[in-house]
């Protein structure tokens, strides 16, 4: 696998520890099939390299207006700080003068090598409470060769690899990842095809196939439905859900349920984005565990 | 583990209790013990007032005291006693004539021998004073005799007030006999265990504690503060073994009786508003290799984590090899959002302590004082310490000697820093300037110390507590103790130190956007007009992130003041060590700063103790660790501090706690000293919401990732809110 092969990186997340058992390193690469309503991500939804700018972290210190080469930042007469998005090139010089920690530049073209060096800074960790690196995203099986690339010295030097995946990626994609990945996190966000449509504008076929090529030929997958009360939420969906799942041969696999919450939000405001559901509710463990009593308590972990 | 306790529940109330009428009677008491004494030598008339004063002060009993000792005695008991408060005025200010005990008159923070003490008893004590004088006596050794008489004295009057304790719980379980049986027949019994104090060395783990608390409230009569207890579970451990052998106690009762005597430690924050830092040390290695977690060392833990309040500090020194159950049991209560216990590094402290020459099994059963200040329990004078302002020294490398607030002269004229044509240069000048400013810190330190003449700064009680006063014959300032006194200077502002040097580095001479020239008009102005330079140093790499540039200068700054101050010795030949622990002193440290070259402004905070500046940590805790563990701590003799902050929810499920444990062996194994964490409470989310200002460096662990706190949209603190309630 070449390791040349370059991705667009939003975030290395080191001492990560909801991604997966044991201490983890998350990379999350940018550009997404899918535009899931409750999006927690949607900084990674596109490809290219985009700010994130958290109002609220603003120290007004005026440095970004000082070295933005195009005049995006800039500062108002009475001192306050303003930021014209249509005129930043996210070069990414203002991040690094903030003196607020209100600035994130999210899409660093990276190679499969120089992301590999930054995830085994950790290695000694990920030995110590059995964990390794998860590749999340954005869609990381929407870059085959990055992606491969980097599972593929991961799994050399040793360490566990988790893809993090919704499986909305043409069925060649995990014919080039299956040998690599140790296991694979499979969203299902909804289980009809209007619904996923509808929710994330993806094509329920292409998840279907993909998560029946991956269990035919023998990889470890753990299935993660993010509940969203209102959409996929409750007893009755879990229903439909396990129904959905046994249709496919794939009823023993082990389920996660994640509840939704809302901490996407800020970043719609950061990425100066209107929220498209602002109204959704964060998810009650209640549901949670109703949707657990119908799925069978042997399936989900604790 | 933080199972629902009894006492506690009884305790809780009574304790809580606001005080009596508010006059403090301390300094009148000692008075008394002066003035019938004024014609004999110093010593014998300080000896005196200890004695008035343990006789004297009142001895407050609670319903539910199951270990007896209270510092309700620093009060009248109501207004039974017939002194105007005129009286108590005189007799307060001749009290204080003979010198007040101060943290600067190595008075208080320390660990005493309580092992010995435990051995021998109040008994064995007076007779091992007995004895010494005799040899005093045959040698010619009139100083000795003296000074033995002294301590007998003392020692004596402590035994008095151990009876006095026991005849107020008499009398208050007589009271109670009919109203309250339970209570009345706890309190015959801790009255019985003080009689028997008073004639024998402790036999059991009630009487070797109720022994060990009585020490401690004496000392708190006499006006300590931050005495410690030192390697509790080590010395009461044995006590527990054999009781629980024989069948007279298991985990809880012992459990019930730390509680008991700890929970008291509250009192400080009840009746006089603040809290006292009575350090604990817990785990440790023994000086024959063998690890030090005990059963005890549970209980105590468990104790600690149910009382839920800040008064003793509880430190776990760790060691390879540390049970994981105990980390375990440690993360639960760290989790709770208490913080305790603080975690210690035996590979790093032992090599710092072993440096100075300490024999093996001393250095092996070091424990802390106050806060984080390596003491060898029982063998050394109390701790002293001070602040040392480093970054004001680079402002004056920076400057040819001159302050560049005030304009005046403050050290020497090290050149024009124009003229520096590298960084050596700079080096040079500041090497010189701090040179100098430790040479002035420890003039200033040696002459207040030297100004407290010893022969009339006794402290008889304090000396029957440490190796080898009694055999000397010599008081704890006078040379009786095993080792001399240390000093720890605390220099302040690593994270300050480091990024300013990486920034004038990266900035002037790697990539030569600025001259140093430049940089000194942009610090004068605090970087009014200067908005370019000053990104520049923002964005130049800052410590905590792993980056190999600030990280030497980390380094360099660690050694370099260790060789600084290696240089000094206290009036009794002890080492001057380096801390780099500031408390909260880097914020009014930081009033007396310009502008630095990380980019901080005038009058800004400084970095605050071993950690990186606020929010310049941008790269996770792992980073965070790597940097912070390049210095070499062994070096750093007192001690440091880091603080890291993790929600709640990380030290819920044992999952969580076992990657904690992973991170904190991964942070000792690679040279980190200590590392304290907070698990941020509710209370202060809740507080970070309606001040967000106070927060900047607030990062609370979201879900899978981190965030600063602020950053965060009100939904989303709300949410974290919502959970953090049932945390």
């Amino acid at each position: 696998m070449p390791d040349n092969a370059e991705a667009p990186v939003s975030r290395i997340q080191h001492f990560s520890t909801a991604d997966g058992p044991g201490i983890r390193t998350t990379v999350f690469l940018k550009g997404c099939p899918m535009r899931c309503l409750w999006c927690h991500n949607p900084e990674t939804q596109t490809a290219e390299p985009v700010l994130v700018y958290y109002r609220r972290a603003c120290r007004g210190c005026g440095l970004c207006a000082a070295v933005c080469p195009n005049g995006a930042h800039f500062m108002t007469a009475d001192g306050l700080h303003g930021y014209d998005r249509s005129k930043c090139g996210a070069c990414g010089r203002c991040v690094r003068s903030c003196t607020g920690n209100a600035l994130f530049l999210s899409g660093r073209l990276m190679t499969a090598a120089e992301v590999f060096e930054d995830c085994m800074k950790d290695a000694e960790l990920y030995a110590a409470e059995p964990g390794g690196v998860t590749i999340s995203g954005g869609e990381p099986a929407l870059r085959p060769e990055f992606t491969a690339g980097l599972a593929s010295m991961l799994k050399d030097a040793g360490i566990n690899v988790i893809l993090d995946t919704a499986g909305c990626v043409p069925a060649d994609n995990f014919a080039v990842l299956l040998p690599y990945i140790d296991e694979f996190y499979y969203d299902i966000k909804a289980c009809d095809a209007a619904e996923l449509r509808e929710w994330t504008g993806g094509d329920i076929g292409l998840v279907s196939s993909n998560l029946v090529f991956l269990k035919e030929h023998g990889a470890r997958v753990r299935i993660r439905v993010p509940v969203v009360p209102g959409l996929n939420g409750g007893r009755e969906y879990a229903g439909r859900l396990k129904a959905y799942l046994e249709r496919l041969g794939c009823g023993g696999l082990p389920v996660d349920l994640l509840p939704f919450h809302r901490f996407g939000f800020a970043k719609y405001e950061g990425l100066g984005r209107t929220n498209p559901c602002p109204e959704l509710a964060p998810c009650p463990q209640s549901v949670i565990d109703g949707m657990k009593d119908v799925i069978g308590p042997a399936r989900t972990p604790p | 583990m933080m199972e629902r306790s009894r006492i506690l529940e009884k305790l809780r109330p009574e304790v809580s209790a606001p005080g009596q009428s508010g006059r403090v009677m301390t300094g009148y008491y000692r008075y008394l013990g002066y003035r019938e004494h004024y014609d004999e030598p110093n010593r014998i008339a300080r000896a005196y007032a200890v004695r008035s004063l343990l006789l004297n002060t009142y001895k407050h009993i609670y319903d539910h005291d199951m270990i007896l000792g209270s510092v309700r005695g620093f009060f009248t008991a109501g207004d039974d006693i017939n002194v105007s408060d005129s009286d108590v005025e005189s007799g307060n200010r001749l009290a204080a004539s003979f010198g007040d005990r101060t943290f600067g008159t190595n008075s208080d923070h320390a660990a005493p021998d309580f092992a010995a003490f435990l051995r021998d008893g109040i008994p064995g004590t007076i007779e091992r004073i007995n004895l010494s004088r005799e040899n005093a006596q045959k040698r010619g050794d009139a100083t000795g005799v003296e000074t033995l008489d002294a301590m007998n004295i003392a020692m004596c009057a402590f035994r008095d007030f151990v009876l006095l304790y026991a005849g107020e719980a008499e009398s208050r379980a007589e009271k109670l006999a009919r109203n309250d049986p339970e209570a009345s027949a706890e309190l015959s019994a801790a009255a019985e265990t003080a009689r028997k104090l008073s004639l024998t060395a402790p036999e059991t783990f009630r009487e070797a504690l109720q022994l060990v608390w009585f020490v401690y409230i004496a000392f708190c009569m006499e006006g300590r503060y931050a005495m410690a207890f030192g390697r509790l579970d080590k010395f009461l451990d044995p006590y527990y073994q054999r009781d629980r052998a024989a069948g007279i106690i298991d985990y809880d009762g012992a459990r019930e009786l730390v509680i008991a005597a700890l929970y008291k430690i509250r009192e400080r924050r009840v009746l006089f508003g603040a809290d006292d830092v009575s350090n604990i040390a817990i785990g440790g290695l023994n000086a024959d290799g063998t690890g030090g977690v005990s059963e005890t060392s549970y209980i105590i833990l468990d104790a600690v984590a149910t009382m839920q309040i800040p008064g003793p500090n509880l430190s776990l020194r760790y060691y390879e090899g540390i049970p994981d159950d105990f980390m375990d049991a440690a993360l639960r209560s760290v989790g709770t959002g208490l913080g305790y216990p603080a975690m210690m590094n035996d590979a790093v402290n032992i090599p710092a302590l072993l440096r100075h020459g300490y024999a093996k099994e001393d250095v092996y059963d070091y424990c802390m004082v106050g806060c984080i200040e390596n003491f060898i329990q029982g063998k050394q004078p109390p701790w002293s310490d001070g602040r040392y302002n480093t970054p004001k020294y680079l402002e004056l490398a920076l400057n040819n000697g001159v302050d560049m607030l005030t304009g005046a002269s403050r050290g020497p004229a090290t050149g024009d820093p124009a003229e520096f044509g590298s960084m050596d240069d700079l080096m040079d000048a500041l090497g010189k300037q701090m040179r100098f400013g430790a040479a002035e810190y420890v003039a200033c330190f040696n002459n207040l110390n030297d100004g407290i003449n010893h022969a009339r700064y006794d402290q008889p009680f304090l000396s029957c507590f440490f190796d080898d006063c009694i055999g000397r014959g010599r008081d704890i300032n006078e040379g009786g103790t095993v080792y001399p006194s240390v000093h720890g200077a605390a220099v302040m502002g690593i994270g300050t130190m480091a990024d300013s040097l990486a920034a004038i580095e990266k900035v002037i001479f790697i990539d030569r956007q600025y001259d140093l020239k430049t940089l000194v008009l942009a610090l004068k102005a605090d970087f009014e007009g200067y908005d370019g330079l000053r990104a520049a140093l923002v964005a130049a790499p800052k410590y905590g992130n792993g980056d190999p540039l600030p990280d030497k200068y980390a380094r360099w700054f660690v050694s370099f003041q260790n060789e600084l101050f290696s240089a000094y010795r206290t009036r009794d030949g002890g080492a001057f060590y380096i801390g780099i622990a500031s408390n909260t002193s880097n914020i009014p440290a930081g009033k007396e700063i310009a502008a630095t070259p990380d980019g901080r402004k005038a009058g800004q905070p400084l970095s605050d103790a071993a950690s990186p500046s606020h929010g310049s940590d941008r790269n996770g805790p792992v980073a965070a660790l790597r940097s912070l563990s390049e210095p070499d701590y062994s070096l750093v003799s007192c001690g440091s501090v880091i603080n890291q902050k993790y929600s709640p929810a990380m030290f819920a499920s044992p999952a969580g706690r076992a990657k904690m444990r992973e991170l904190i062996k991964f942070y000792f194994r690679k040279g980190g000293q200590e590392i304290q964490i907070n698990s941020v409470s509710r209370a202060v989310l809740e507080d970070a919401l309606e001040h967000p200002e106070a927060y900047n460096d607030l990062v609370v662990r979201v879900s899978g990732f981190s965030a600063y706190y602020n950053t965060l949209d009100d939904a989303v603190k709300f949410d974290i809110l919502a959970r953090t309630e049932h945390a």
